[in-house]
């Protein structure tokens, strides 16, 4: 079984909660979106994050506005939309219930063996 | 010493290192080919371009001018490989990248495929698979076929053949497969330049791999890859037209096949049931010859409407029993056509004949005129059926057929000084009173009347006796240095008559003939006839008339009124008894 693969999956499943997470706080540009994933280690490479966040901004969930930089290109500030919030506040619930039911199970688990 | 490039990144300006700008170039190259088929690629491409100018821009610190190759690694590593992105919100395409190191499945996996829909059908979900594929209504697929059912039950074919070459779709994968990309024109054309564009961009990466490792194993493989790539795009469009051909096609000659066995068709101006029955009896084994028909001629063409289905949507999976159950039941079609051919050639197997002398006299004259006498029932373009160069007819009148058939007429040496006729039937059959009875069934006419010799244009027998090969001869035999003239009526009538001048039996005609030791002579036939022509307008002609020269400026010409010369120079003619 390799590990690294299950982990990397698991980390790309809670990847759209965390992004929406982190823009609830205020708007951000992807590399700040990143670094912040990057101290949890939920994101090893940037380039995973630019393809979620076009697909996120199409379905409705993030709008962004451009801000000139000095440091390079313009950048691209996101921000949670209305329907972004409920759906985040949707998934967060979903997430809470999901860890719950995980760490029943895997505690069931443990205390069996 | 470097050589080094001006770029532009995000509108950011770079120098940039020759072999840096290599590696960066293939880097987006790679990450292009990557989201290619993802919505909003461009603008991923775009975001990802901007950060990588943000993060390159940040190297060009303090009085730093070029990007090196150590840049741009660093960058890269950053951003990560595309198959590092474990984005892509499908697992299939992931799978996809890191199992083939090809790309060439890119497209074919988000294209649409069809297959049978469960979820809306009424009998196998064929029409419904179909309508999903073309986006079309299927409702008016259904139609289509029924309509067609109607034709001879080739919608039924079709429906079946459909129903059998497309797998239902059973996964959720399968089913959003079924729902893919539509294949429309605007699709294709984008298909096929995606297809180019993906064709070149290996090619680039081919070349640079060239240059840049030397894994000979890997680069043959790649090229190897490249042109199945290449070939397969092209043999995948000529397929499809193939595909198209091969239906329409097979489905013509199997609605043509139905109908003439179905009794739609015609032959000449008879049905296939009225045709069959001119050569049949009753107890010819019609169903089963039909059988064998339709398996042996039917089972290949709807073979070709199989394949050319296959072609057509890309079916790839064979179905062996399939191919086995069709060679089968071909070779079954075979075997009973050729068991029903050797039965009903049984039919033809005993022949009868029947030789009468007919009442016939020298006459007073000393020339005999054999003459034919027209005797067809109706006008003689009014015929159902004529086969073997019009040598046998079918007419039907008043529900009733009868069968014509042109007479024999041979002439031959007497024995003595008598003139003799005979009239010879024959016919074959299954047994030999089966065929004598046929040949007594004949009828047919000859008469003299003085140096008249009158004979039927046409000998007649029942359609009810079907064809078996009946025949009339009449045999005239004729004494030495005695004279017969044929008249023109005789055209088709005379049959290898010997002659001494040797010309074909249709020109014997108008002539008058008389029997030697070595055959009939003609007495009034031209001593010469020589048509001689060389180049374009001379031409010399020699006949019974005379002598005839044309060429372009001169014209001669001998016969019984003379001679005359015409000639364009000298434009004098004279005439000379």
């Amino acid at each position: 079984m390799n590990t690294e693969n299950t982990k990397a999956q698991m980390r790309k499943g809670v990847l759209e909660l965390c992004i929406l997470s982190i823009l609830v706080n205020g708007d951000a540009y992807p590399t700040e979106i990143i670094d912040k994933l990057k101290e949890t280690k939920l994101v090893v490479v940037e380039g995973t994050l630019y393809p979620l966040l076009t697909r996120l901004k199409n379905t409705g969930l993030l709008s962004y506005r451009w801000e000139e930089s000095t440091s390079g290109p313009p950048r691209k500030y996101y921000r949670l939309t209305e329907e972004g919030e409920k759906f985040l506040i949707e998934l967060q619930q979903s997430w809470y219930e999901l860890v719950d039911a995980v760490n029943k199970t895997i505690n069931h688990s443990a205390t069996q063996q | 010493m470097n050589k080094t490039l001006t770029i532009n990144i995000s509108g950011i300006v770079f120098n940039i290192e020759e072999d840096a700008y290599e590696t960066l170039k293939n880097y987006l190259g790679k990450i292009k080919r990557h989201f290619q088929n993802e919505e909003g690629n461009e603008e991923i491409v775009a975001d990802i371009e901007g950060r990588l100018a943000e993060l390159l821009k940040a190297k060009m610190h303090a009085g730093k001018q070029v990007l090196l190759m150590a840049d741009i690694n660093d960058a890269i590593s950053v951003m990560g490989q595309p198959e590092d992105f474990a984005d892509n919100g499908s697992e299939e395409n992931k799978k996809e990248e890191s199992h083939s190191s090809s790309h060439q499945n890119y497209y074919a996996n988000k294209r649409r495929r069809v297959f049978r829909d469960p979820d809306s059908k009424i009998l196998g979900g064929v029409c419904s698979g179909i309508g999903n594929y073309f986006d079309i209504d299927p409702l008016w697929i259904r139609l289509a076929l029924v309509v067609m059912f109607f034709g001879f039950g080739s919608g039924f074919l079709l429906y079946i053949i459909l129903w059998i070459i497309i797998p239902e779709a059973k996964t959720t994968a399968e089913k959003l497969e079924m729902r893919g990309e539509p294949v429309d024109v605007n699709t294709i054309s984008k298909t096929i330049k995606d297809e180019a564009e993906n064709i070149k961009n290996k090619a680039k990466d081919f070349g640079t791999n060239v240059k840049t490792q030397f894994t000979n194993k890997d680069n043959t493989s790649k090229f190897v890859d490249l042109l199945r790539q290449i070939f397969g795009t092209i043999f995948n469009i000529i397929g499809k037209i193939i595909g198209v051909f091969f239906v329409f096609f097979g489905i013509v000659v199997f609605v043509g096949l139905l109908s003439v066995l179905l009794g739609f068709g015609k032959v000449d101006n008879l049905t296939t049931h009225e045709f069959i029955n001119s050569f049949a009896g009753a107890d010819f084994p019609v169903f089963w010859a039909k059988t064998a028909l339709a398996l042996a001629i039917g089972i290949p063409f709807v073979m070709l409407v199989y394949k050319g289905m296959k072609m057509l949507l890309g079916i790839k999976y064979h179905n062996r029993w399939i191919n086995i159950g069709a060679g089968v039941l071909w070779v079954v079609g075979l075997i009973l056509g050729f068991c029903i051919a050797v039965e009903f050639g049984k039919q033809f197997s005993q022949d009868a004949v029947l030789k009468q002398q007919v009442d016939a006299h020298w006459p007073a004259k000393d020339t005999l005129y054999l003459k034919a006498n027209n005797n067809y029932a109706t006008v003689e373009t009014d015929i159902d059926f004529s086969m073997d160069n019009n040598r046998w007819y079918i007419n039907t009148q008043k529900n009733v057929s009868t069968w014509w058939g042109r007479p024999r007429v041979r002439i031959i040496t007497s024995e003595n000084d008598s003139l003799y006729v005979f009239m010879i039937k024959s016919s074959d059959g299954s047994e030999k009173a089966e065929a004598a009875q046929r040949a007594k069934n004949i009828s047919y006419q000859l008469n003299q009347k003085d140096s008249l010799l009158l004979v039927d244009k046409y000998y007649s027998f029942p359609g009810i006796d079907k064809f078996r090969n009946q025949e009339i001869e009449v045999l005239i035999k004729l004494p030495r240095n005695k004279v017969i003239y044929l008249d023109n009526s005789m055209k088709y009538l005379l049959y290898d008559v010997d002659n001494t001048n040797e010309i074909f039996d249709q020109e014997m005609i108008g002539k008058y003939w008389k029997m030697t030791e070595n055959g009939l002579t003609c007495l009034n036939c031209p001593r010469v006839e020589i048509t001689h022509s060389k180049g374009k307008n001379s031409r010399v002609k020699i006949d019974e008339h005379g002598i005839e020269v044309n060429s372009s400026d001169a014209h001669v010409k001998i016969d019984e009124e003379g001679i005359k010369i015409k000639s364009k120079n000298k434009k004098e003619s004279k005439e000379e008894e």
